[in-house]
C-alpha cells in the first residue's frame, strides 16, 4: 500500500500558528519536536516535512485499516538520511504507527515537499510532483487525474482513453485500464499550485 | 448558561469557513457534512479549526476528542460536552 502527499512551501509558510506551542503539541510527538527544535534555521521546511510524512503513512494506513480518524501524533515520524542535492534534496524516513511502520521518501524542491510512504521497500514505485496552473480545487484534482492517467496509460501500453481513476465509497482511488481494476497501487495529491501521485506495481 | 445548539454550529461555521475548499458544499452545510471529504479541508487545517475552536469557545479539546472530529456533528458534540465540564 502506498500513500502520498505534496506540500506547497508558499501556501503553508504564512501561517502564524507555525510557532505556536499548542499547535506543535497537537501534530507532534516529542521525539518530532525535538527534532524540529534541532533545526533551528530551517525549522519550518522540517515541520512541513514531517507533517507529509505523516499525511502519507495515513493515507497508506487507511487503505490497509479502513478506518479514518484525525490523530496525527499516532504517525511518530523518524529522519533516517537527509542526502543534499543541486536541485532537490532527498530525506528518508520512517513512519511508526502500533500496527503498521512505514518507509517513506521525500523529496524538497525549491518550493514543494513530496513524500511516499510505502510498506514493502522492495516496491516499485513511480512519483512525480508538478506545478498546477490553478488554485481552483477541483480543476486541480482534475489535473493531477490526468497526469497519472497518462503514466498509468504509458505504463500499460494503451491508450489514455482507456485509464480511468475510480474511487470507492471510503474515496480510496483505484485505476481501471479498459473497465476492469488494474494492479496499480495508486495514491493523488495536491496542494497549493503543486500537484502529485505515486504509482505502485503491487497490491500488497 | 448553555450556549444553544444552533449558536454552535453558527459559530463553528464562521471558524471553518476561511479552510472550505468546497464552497457550494459549505452553501449546503448540514450536520453529517465531513469536514475533509465535504467541504475539502486540508487535514493540516483541521487543527488550526481545533485551536481556533478552543479559543472561540473557551475550551480544550483533547487529543481523544480531535481524533473524533470528522463531521458537523461531531465537532458540535465534543465542543458542546467540554463547555458543560
Amino acid at each position: 500500500m502506498i500513500g502520498n502527499d505534496v506540500i506547497s512551501l508558499i501556501t503553508s509558510s504564512h501561517s502564524p500558528k507555525l510557532r505556536c506551542q499548542r499547535f506543535m503539541d497537537k501534530i507532534f510527538t516529542l521525539n518530532e519536536q525535538q527534532f524540529i527544535h534541532s533545526k533551528e534555521a530551517e525549522k519550518e521546511q522540517w515541520i512541513w516535512m514531517i507533517w507529509s510524512m505523516k499525511e502519507s503513512a495515513y493515507k497508506s494506513y487507511y487503505k490497509q485499516f479502513k478506518k479514518r480518524y484525525f490523530a496525527p501524533k499516532m504517525f511518530d515520524c523518524y529522519i533516517n538520511v537527509h542526502q543534499e542535492g543541486d536541485d532537490k534534496d532527498c530525506v528518508l524516513g520512517t513512519v511508526k504507527t502500533l500496527f503498521q511502520d512505514y518507509c517513506t521518501q521525500s523529496y524538497i524542491l525549491e518550493d514543494c515537499i513530496h513524500t511516499v510512504a510505502f510498506v514493502n521497500e522492495r516496491q516499485v514505485i513511480h512519483d512525480y510532483c508538478f506545478p498546477l496552473e490553478t488554485e481552483e480545487y477541483a480543476v486541480q484534482a482534475n489535473s493531477v487525474r490526468l497526469q497519472l492517467c497518462a503514466e498509468l496509460a504509458s505504463l500499460e501500453g494503451c491508450g489514455v482513453e482507456d485509464v480511468q481513476i475510480r474511487k470507492d465509497i471510503r474515496g480510496i482511488p483505484y485505476a481501471y485500464i479498459g473497465g476492469e481494476k488494474a494492479a496499480f497501487d495508486i495514491s493523488l495529491s495536491h496542494h497549493g499550485t503543486f500537484g502529485a501521485y505515486a504509482i505502485s506495481h503491487e497490491l500488497d | 448558561m448553555e450556549m444553544e445548539r444552533t449558536a454552535v454550529i453558527d459559530r463553528l461555521k464562521t471558524i471553518i469557513e476561511p479552510y472550505v475548499q468546497d464552497k457550494n458544499a459549505f452553501d449546503n452545510i448540514h450536520e453529517e457534512t465531513d469536514l475533509l471529504t465535504d467541504l475539502k479541508i486540508n487535514s493540516a487545517h483541521l487543527v488550526d479549526i481545533i485551536l481556533d475552536a478552543e479559543e472561540a469557545f473557551d475550551i480544550e479539546i483533547d487529543d481523544d476528542s480531535a481524533e473524533r472530529m470528522l463531521t458537523v456533528k461531531d465537532a458540535v458534540e465534543i465542543i458542546s460536552n467540554r463547555m458543560k465540564e
